[in-house]
């Protein structure tokens, strides 16, 4: 759970509110060439409940970030650190509420392996770039349209490159 | 590229649209948000919206109420790049007076746009079943206008 000084009573004016969306089944965010906080991205994940959207099946998280900024790990996760756990916290929150498989991938390089790896996050790794995928129903063995939709990049594409 | 110093379309309701076009796809480089809203005026059928490009600025005081004029059933998918993720093409959605009913938005734009962005998402949480929002360094794609029926 997001701490209260985080979801404050204008939080959610600066992200996505889902929670008044019943038909919800897929929700792709995106952030190519990161800069700024990725606080956004938590807070709009904590909105995603079982009670008020039933139907959600698929969340894809693709994160690639600027080849001239996070030189290091160490500056990636002192601004990207707390954005980056309260994702994982939420992505967790999530596959528990929803009681399904939560199937998280991300490509290695420029930094975030070795980022998510000292915040104890439990991803898979691929080469040029970060990509956290959930699936809250099933973790599709085959090369499932749900998996490609979000990615372009199949199931056994991404479990070859991991 | 976008079409700087070219003469605006002409006044798009002196265009005879068929009333069955249910999706519109226009580059808004070269025509105002109210030439737009005048196009989008005359589909009643019109289900699905792909808006890309910057749309020439206008006097703000022209943009007051610019979507009460709208009458499209708008429940199928939005798509919206480039400068079109914007407060003022927000707006003129959020204007039609029968409401927004999108089961799908994609949103693509080159810095947060999140405000305006999920005002128009919490617009259609009834019906909306996907959404997708990417922050992107794209550039702009190119001219064009495209119009399909069912």
């Amino acid at each position: 759970m997001l701490p209260p000084d985080i979801v404050g009573r204008d939080a959610f004016r600066r992200s996505f509110d889902f929670s008044s969306f019943p038909n919800l089944q897929e929700v792709d965010f995106g952030v190519h060439w990161v800069s700024g906080s990725l606080l956004w991205i938590p807070l709009a994940f904590s909105t995603l409940r079982h009670t008020t959207s039933p139907r959600l099946s698929v969340i894809c998280l693709e994160l690639a970030r600027s080849p001239t900024a996070y030189r290091s790990t160490e500056t990636l996760l002192q601004d990207l650190g707390d954005d980056l756990r309260r994702v994982a916290d939420e992505a967790t929150r999530i596959e528990r509420e929803f009681e399904g498989a939560v199937n998280l991938t991300v490509v290695r390089g420029l930094g975030f392996k070795e980022a998510l790896d000292t915040l104890g996050v439990r991803f898979r790794f691929c080469e040029w770039r970060f990509v956290a995928f959930v699936n809250l129903h099933s973790i599709p063995t085959d090369s499932s349209p749900v998996l490609t939709a979000g990615n372009g990049v199949s199931a056994d594409e991404m479990t070859s490159l991991c | 590229m976008g079409l700087e110093g070219a003469p605006p379309l002409r006044t798009p309701s002196l265009w005879k649209l068929p009333q069955t076009i249910t999706s519109l796809t226009i580059n808004t480089d070269a025509v105002t948000l109210v030439q737009l809203r005048d196009v989008m005026a005359h589909l009643p059928s019109l289900d699905n919206l792909s808006l890309s490009g910057s749309p020439i600025p206008v006097d703000r005081s022209t943009l007051s109420g610019i979507g009460t004029t709208l009458r499209g059933r708008f429940g199928g998918k939005l798509q919206l790049r480039d400068n079109c993720v914007h407060k003022d093409v927000v707006d003129l959605l959020l204007g039609d007076p029968t409401g927004l009913r999108f089961t799908e938005v994609d949103i693509c734009c080159r810095q947060e746009c999140l405000l305006p962005t999920a005002r128009l998402v919490q617009a259609c949480d009834k019906t909306l079943v996907k959404l997708s929002y990417m922050i992107t360094s794209h550039g702009k794609s190119h001219f064009s206008i495209q119009l399909a029926e069912s």
